[in-house]
Parts: C-alpha cells; structure tokens; sequence
C-alpha cells in the first residue's frame, strides 16, 4: 500500500513523494501553522507514509511526529535529501 | 479556579507568574500540582483553550501562577494562541516554562522566542521517563548553561522533580525583589517610558511585519532551536518499544482503521454493557426496593392525602423521580462513560482516530483535528464547543458547534436513550444509532454549504502513546464526575420539581390537550409525553426519560429518540453559544434545531404510517 502513489522525485510535492524517505522542504504554503509545527523552507523532513483516499500525510520531524492534511502536503514542495546523516 | 473569557484585569495583575510551553507537554499537571487546583489534563494538543488562574504562595508572598494555553510559536494562529501571546506581554514576575524532552526542539524554538520577553525563567525538562525509553537523553545541566536559566529534569505525572523546582522558583522570584528594590524610582520611570516606546515601536513594526519577515524569524528560532537541541541530546538508537510500535500501527491506515472500529465497538460495549448490568443489577433495586419506598413511607405517616403528598412522593413525586431518572438512568452511564473515555484521552489514541479519519472528514467539509472536539461533546457539550477555539477558523467552529448540536448526544441523553431503546431491543438502540450518524453527515453537509469561509487542513502532533498514569487518571476521573454532579444536578433537579409540579397539579393535562395535535396526529407519541418536550429544554436526557413512564411500541421509541436527539441544547449548552458565539447564533441554532426535530419526527411518522409500522 505504502508506494502506491509516490514516486522518486527530484522536486515534487511531499504528497506525491516516495514513502519512507527524508525530504528537504523548499516551498511551503502560506499557512502560519507549519512554522509553528517545523516545517519550513530548509528544514528536514522524513516522509513515513500516506493515507489512503486523500488522507494525510505522516511526517517524522527529529523526534516528532505530525500529520499534515492532503491539501497543504499537496502545495509543500520538497526535494529528496541526499545528505545522508540528516 | 477561574476560566474566564480573556480579563483584561488579569493582564494588569501583579504578581504574576506563567507556566507556558508548546500544546500538549504536561502544563495543566503542574498547575494543578502547585495551585492544588485540580483541572483536567489529556495527552492531546489543546486541552487548554483558556488560562487557568489559582493562587501559589512562596515565602509569604502570593503569586498568581496562571496555565497560559500551550502555543507553538508567539505568532498567534488560533484565539487560544492569541492569550498565549498577551499574556507575555503582560509583565510578569517570572515564567515556568515546560520543556518536552521527547520534542526538545519544537518546545525550544518557543522558549528561545520568548526569551526575548527577558522574563525571569525556569524551565522543567517533562516526561524524562518516557524520553528514556526512547533512547534520549538530554544534559540538563548544559541546556542550562545554554539558556542561562535553571532547567529541572521533572515526570510531571509523579510529581517528580517538583521539590526543587519550587526551591528554584523561590530563588529566581527573590532576585528579582532585590533587583527591583535596588531600582530607583527614576530608573523605573525612565524604564518604564522606554518600555512603552519599544512597545509602540514593536506594535508599529508589527503591523508592517510581512510574510517573509515572519518566515524568516521562524527559521532563525527553529535553526537555533535544533542547533540547541543537538548540542544537549544524546540519542541511542535503539529498537522501539512495544508501547511505541504500537501507536505507530494505530496511526497507519492498516491495521489503524480495523483497530480502531474494534476500539469504537469495544467503548459503546462497555458503556452499553457495563451500564445497564450497573442499572439493573445494583442502581434499580436500590430505587424501587429502598431508597422509593423509604421515602413514600416516612411522607405518607407524616402527611395527609394530596397535592402536597403526591408532588413529594407520587407517580411525578420528587423523591420518586428524582431517583428513578438521575441515580438509576443518568448515573451508571455517566460513570462508566468517564472511565472509557479518560483512558483514551490520556494514552493519546484521540489524535490518532483524527489521523485515521481525517479523510472521511475533509468529504464531509472538516477536518479529522475536529473529530476530538466531536467525541469530546459525548461527554458533555459546553466543554466540546470551548475546545472548538483552537480551531483556527470561524467556518470551522460554526460547523462543528452545530453538528455537536444537532447531532451529538451528551452522554447523559445517550444513558436515556440507551435505556430507553437497548431495553427494547438492540436493534432499535442500532437504529437510533444510524440515524444519529446519517444526521452528522447531513448537518456536516449542509452547514458546510451555508457557511463562508474556509476550513483549514490538518496539522497535528501525533503524541506518543502512553500508558495513563493511574494517580493522574483516577484524579482526572474525580474531577470530571465531580463537576457531571455539581452541575447537572441542579438542573436536573429543578427538572424534576417542574415534572413534579406540572403533573400533579395536573397542569400537563391542560398542556397535553393544547398540544395534542402536535404529540399525537403529528408526532404520533402519547398526549402527555409533553412533559418531554418541557423538560428538554433544561437538560437533553429530560427530553427522553419522561418517555420512559409510557408504554410506547417500539416505532414510537425510535420516534422519541431521534425528536430528543435533535431536540433543542439544553440551558447550559445554549448560554455557552450565546457566549461562544453571539446570542443570535445561539437562537438561531435553537430554532433550528427545534424545528427540524419536530419537523423529521412527524415525517417519520407518517412515513412510518404509510409503511405500516404504526
């Protein structure tokens, strides 16, 4: 299930992004509560999985965890980490 | 204990101290812990929506220690998050600010923001326990050097720590006495101008604070924030534990949703179940065996035959109904309910059902974050819709506000209902059931349409999944049942007395005629379950237990059930709206939700008719 749709990317957005991968964000939307939540242009993401059915998206954030809705993980734009000890 | 719509009293209030933090770390526990003021805290963000006041003494001095409700960053998103922001803004003595150790960064890049307040801080390092099993560990006597403040390593459920972050709090509050003593009255004249030029400044540079100004303060705090938090923590990588796995598989789609229907099926068996085996077994022969005939014989030896007599012990009497409908129908539902519902606010499964369902949600036009609010309501209403501020739209609030209304029982009126219908059979209590979700879905629909505006995504912080601790729960048990008797039981009571009086002064005889075109031809219910409808409107489980002392078929139970659940809020629900909201909302909603229980009972009755079931 977990693959169905994400996809390798080099920038895309982290709703269509491979699973169990880490991500640098590099566009979020205006909404002030993603700062708030960690999530920022620059800062490192971990894309654990999605849910089905335009859930949302489950994001590992250092020791955190949060879900972002479809329609915001589907305008946050990132691009996948290729620093390996991030 | 005050919880009060922002005062602005409070803000010009000396002696002033804040405990502050990042939603969900543990804040109500300490507050409690340190006013002995009990409050509710869960394992989910937001439970806090208001500040919380209560009176803390250290050395002869009285603070006021206020629980400021948790916020992520000092850019108020919410209207919870805005008093957050005010109150920091408000001069306080000093500030007890709670660190997460198991999200150390996210609960700096707040502190580190706030410390441009230059408040006198301590921070408590919370829930060290369970940061241990996840393999951190954090040195508490570096992030101290760092923040230039005392941080106490505390497991605010045990009380842990709690000794010596008072000792330290005692000796920040002293320094700042002495420093302030040594001030002149000219340097505190000249400081406070200063102060109110820079407040000015910042206001004006405030308002021409734009988006990317704002994203790149945020980007600062979070940089310096992980940089901090590397620097201090110590992280094994270690297997997850048990407790760990399994909250993670309660997040995922599967196994999360067939966990989580057996989670929902296992929560009403047990409050259906354990209910009625408490009503019947214990709580009915109580009242029909001791505590009714008791009091029919001591009114009966000291009184003569007639009003008087009958209004205290008759088939309406006070002493009578009063125990058949609060002690034997409300109580056991009420009770076990408590203990359920508790258990799976403090091990952090809410949050999780949010994530599980979000989707179903977002097709209906909310979002899952508002599932918590929705569920909450099963308890009780007002709380629900107070926790609907940490939504952070209007449209939002409105909608769920008015499905808790139009849809969501209380659990009092679920205990009536359960009673009513299960009794009859399960299958018509499966029913009602049905209906009541197909009314959700409508209202959620409909309100969604009529309402302008935007409803924001998701975005939530899943918590860990804990295991509650039983001190905490069995407090938190107490408080909530506590607070179902002291205020339910006035209403209920003057409940009563209105059956009482109504009946047997036979004044719901005059009422059940004038009203017979509406109860009978319309809704199809018996003349005198009127008195259903009376009551209703101060608490919602009145609007079914009158119902109970008729022998209705069972179409005309379902019928009950689902005016009853559509029927107006009661009193309590109704002024919060008004408070909420506005009083024209507060009609509105009234109106509406009168109207259409009327209007959809007598639809179903006559359908019903046609069909051959009446």
């Amino acid at each position: 299930m977990k693959r169905r749709k994400s996809k390798r990317c080099g920038k895309c957005n982290i709703y269509n992004a491979e699973n169990e991968t880490a991500f640098v964000v590099e566009e979020v939307p205006d909404l002030a509560m993603l700062p708030g939540l960690g999530i920022y242009p620059g800062s490192i993401v971990y894309k654990e999985y999605c849910c089905r059915l335009g859930g949302p998206v489950v994001l590992k954030l250092q020791n955190r965890r949060v879900a972002i809705g479809k329609d915001v993980a589907s305008s946050i734009m990132v691009e996948e980490n290729s620093n390996e000890h991030d | 204990m005050n919880m009060i719509k922002e005062d602005p009293r409070i803000l010009k209030l000396k002696n002033k101290i804040l405990l502050m933090g990042s939603p969900n770390v543990g804040k109500s526990v300490f507050f409690s812990a340190f006013t002995k003021i009990h409050v509710v805290s869960s394992n989910y963000s937001g439970t806090t929506v208001n500040y919380m006041s209560g009176d803390v003494k250290f050395d002869d001095e009285t603070y006021t220690l206020i629980d400021v409700p948790g916020t992520y960053t000092l850019d108020a998103v919410s209207e919870s998050e805005a008093i957050a922001v005010n109150f920091a803004k408000s001069n306080p003595e000093a500030i007890l600010f709670v660190l997460d150790a198991t999200n150390l960064d996210g609960s700096l890049r707040l502190a580190l923001e706030l410390k441009n307040y230059k408040i006198p801080t301590i921070y408590a390092l919370n829930m060290v326990d369970v940061a241990k099993r996840k393999g951190i560990e954090i040195d508490a006597k570096k992030l101290s050097e760092e923040l230039n403040a005392p941080v106490i390593p505390t497991v605010a459920v045990k009380e842990e720590g709690f000794e010596e972050l008072k000792n330290c709090l005692k000796k920040i509050l002293k320094e700042k006495q002495t420093s302030e003593n040594e001030e002149t009255a000219e340097e505190k004249e000249r400081s406070e101008k200063e102060e109110t030029t820079s407040e000015k400044e910042k206001t004006e540079k405030e308002s021409d604070f734009d988006k990317n100004e704002r994203m790149e303060k945020n980007v600062k705090y979070w940089e310096e924030a992980k940089a901090l938090a590397n620097k201090v923590t110590n992280k094994k990588e270690s297997e997850p534990s048990r407790l760990d796995k399994l909250g993670d598989k309660m997040t995922k789609p599967w196994p999360g949703i067939p966990i989580a229907i057996v989670v929902i099926i296992a929560a009403l068996g047990i409050v259906v179940g354990l209910g009625k085996a408490l009503r019947a077994v214990l709580l009915l022969p109580l009242v029909n065996d001791i505590i009714v005939p008791f009091f029919r014989h001591l009114f009966t030896s000291i009184l003569p035959e007639g009003v008087l007599l009958n209004v205290l012990v008759g088939e309406y009497g006070i002493f009578v109904i009063s125990f058949e409908w609060i002690l034997a129908l409300v109580v056991p539902y009420v009770i076990i309910y408590q203990f359920v519902f508790a258990f799976l606010e403090d091990c952090g499964y809410l949050p999780r059902v949010a994530v599980l369902f979000d989707n179903v949600m977002r097709k209906i036009g909310i979002q899952g974050g508002s599932l918590i609010s929705i569920m909450l309501a099963f308890g009780c209403a007002v709380p629900a819709i107070i926790g609907t501020r940490t939504m952070t739209t209007r449209k939002e609030r409105l909608i769920v506000t008015t499905i808790i209304c139009f849809a969501v029982p209380c659990i009092s009126q679920t205990g009536a209902l359960i009673a009513m219908t299960s009794e009859y059979s399960i299958w018509l209590f499966l029913a009602v059931l049905i209906s009541a979700l197909i009314i959700f879905i409508s209202v959620a629909l409909i309100s969604n349409k009529l309402i302008k505006g935007k409803v924001d995504p998701l975005a939530i912080d899943i918590p860990n999944l804990l295991i509650p601790d039983r001190k905490s729960y069995f407090k938190k048990l107490k408080i909530r049942i506590k607070q179902f008797l002291w205020e339910a039981e006035g209403p209920m009571l003057f409940a009563v007395f209105i059956a009482a009086i109504f009946k047997e002064t036979g004044m719901i005889d005059i009422l059940a005629i004038w009203l017979e075109p509406l109860m009978v031809k319309w809704l199809g219910l018996p003349a005198e379950g009127v008195m259903a409808l009376i009551l209703g409107i101060i608490r919602r489980e009145m609007s079914v237990a009158p119902l109970l002392m008729h022998d209705l078929s069972g179409f005309q139970m379902y019928i009950g059930a689902i005016v009853s659940l559509l029927y107006l809020p009661c009193l309590s629900v109704f002024g919060i709206l008004a408070k909420e909201f506005d009083i024209k909302i507060a009609l509105a909603i009234v109106i509406l939700t009168t109207a259409s229980a009327l209007f959809i009972g007598g639809a179903i009755n006559h359908i019903g008719m046609f069909l051959g079931f009446a």
